[in-house]
């Protein structure tokens, strides 16, 4: 118990230890949330575009190039 | 073209890329995960503490490694951003566009947690010196160029003026390195590149390296994501004209 | 193929202009760039005392005298001269002998008045126990000379 209270004291020094690496976490993972949401939204959207051509229209893609 | 050259235009086509990405992305999370898991354990556990820094030292982590990055990140932006205004390459203009916010968050925390570090070793959250003023500049840069590629309607102007800003900013990063031999200033001189080799005991110098290694496969996992995040959108807007124009 | 040349000509031919541009300025306001001068710069009259300065080195070993109310005084050196030193108030928690220092203040009857110490450590980094080691088998010199090479002195 005695340990664990140290280690979070930090000699003295935990608010300002524990903040910068909380912090760090924070805004890495909430970079890392957006950019992968990001991804994925896309990667939905395309998928559900090029199901609606395939099952709406296969002819018009053939007949695109034209 | 050698067959470097080709080889890289091969891979650097955005459809491959797709692919490739694909292959390389579970690596990148793999490592993060693995790196960021090793060296907060060292980090919090398993160092020392300074002989004078006590355990402030751990502040240097997550410190040095987002310093790192933040200037490796900007030499990235600006050296796709070079490719692109010279062989207008679609995947290098991707690149440096989304390596902007990384190097963005990279370069505030970096300062934040320099911050944090500085109140209790030199009694000063901040202070006017030419390392600390050169970063804070390195983080304009990063926001100007954001602000530069959305402030044009045309998407392909705003993409040549921003790298025009990140060719410009680039005079910085040596800046930022060479502040502390150049002139006086409260930061202490990198303890990495010295005469006598690194200035860091190796039980402090593994730490502070896996978590350079895991803040550089964060990038490679996010940088990844948000590119390919990128070329699906682009491919979007065409299938979505097609469909309208058809 | 020469388009793309003459673009990529121009890129680099901007980077060097731009690059002696920046050297340039920044060895014209090198003044202001400085955090603090040296005790060898300030005695030499390289600069102008009469107002609101940093004087950054090391606190010179056995020049520290704690006096009433939590006034200290010390000297500041760079190994080849020093200034006197005078501060009210609380010191950071590095502050010692044979430490770096800047203190911010201006001078008054030859004794610079601070009104703020900041303590600048070095960039060794090791264990109590290896510092304890190294002290104790006479390799602290070593230690000793690449802190003072460091970025005090110059």
């Amino acid at each position: 118990m005695d340990s664990l209270a140290a280690f979070f004291n930090m000699g003295g020094y935990g608010a300002f230890v524990w903040p910068a690496f909380v912090t760090s976490g924070l805004v890495l993972i909430a970079l890392l949330a957006a950019s992968w949401h990001f991804a994925k939204a896309q990667e939905r959207t395309l998928a559900r575009l090029e199901s609606d051509a395939g099952a709406g229209a296969g002819a018009a893609e053939d007949g695109h190039e034209t | 073209m050698d067959a470097a050259g080709k080889m890289f235009l091969k891979h650097a086509n955005p459809q491959r890329f797709l692919g490739l990405s694909a292959v390389v992305l579970p690596w990148a999370a793999g490592a993060t995960v693995v790196l960021v898991t090793a060296g907060v354990y060292l980090a919090l556990f398993a160092s020392p503490p300074d002989y004078q820094q006590g355990e402030t030292v751990r502040i240097m982590y997550v410190h040095v490694p987002a310093a790192w990055m933040a200037m490796f990140c900007y030499s990235i932006m600006a050296a796709a951003s070079a490719a692109m205004l010279t062989w207008k390459h679609p995947l290098a203009a991707m690149v440096a566009k989304c390596t902007a916010p990384i190097g963005a968050s990279f370069t505030f925390l970096a300062l934040l947690t320099g911050s944090l570090w500085g109140k209790p070793m030199w009694d000063a959250w901040w202070v006017w010196d030419a390392r600390l003023t050169s970063v804070l500049v390195l983080l304009f840069l990063y926001l100007g160029y954001i602000a530069l590629h959305n402030a044009f309607d045309d998407p392909g102007r705003g993409s040549r003026a921003a790298s025009v800003l990140a060719l410009v900013g680039f005079v910085n990063v040596p800046i930022i390195k060479f502040s502390v031999d150049w002139w006086n200033t409260l930061h202490q001189p990198s303890s990495m590149v010295t005469a006598e080799g690194p200035a860091i005991h190796a039980s402090m110098l593994a730490p502070l390296l896996v978590m350079a290694g895991a803040y550089t496969a964060y990038y490679v996992w996010v940088l990844l994501l948000r590119v390919r995040g990128e070329i699906i959108a682009v491919k979007i807007r065409a299938l979505q004209m097609r469909q309208a124009g058809g | 193929m020469r388009l793309r040349h003459k673009r990529l000509t121009f890129i680099v031919i901007g980077l060097g202009l731009l690059a002696a541009a920046a050297a340039l300025i920044l060895t014209a306001i090198e003044d202001s760039i400085v955090f603090f001068y040296s005790p060898t710069q300030i005695l030499e009259g390289e600069i102008t005392t009469d107002r609101r300065l940093r004087v950054g080195g090391l606190v010179e070993e056995g020049s520290v005298e704690r006096g009433q109310d939590s006034t200290v005084r010390f000297r500041v050196t760079d190994l080849m001269s020093a200034v006197p030193v005078q501060y009210t108030g609380l010191l950071p928690d590095l502050f010692a002998e044979n430490q770096g220092v800047v203190a911010e203040g201006h001078f008054r009857n030859g004794t610079f008045q601070a009104d703020e110490i900041l303590a600048k450590h070095d960039e060794n980094y090791m264990p109590p126990e290896v510092a304890e080691a190294l002290k104790a088998s006479g390799q602290w010199e070593a230690i000793e000379n690449s802190l003072k090479k460091s970025g005090a002195f110059e």
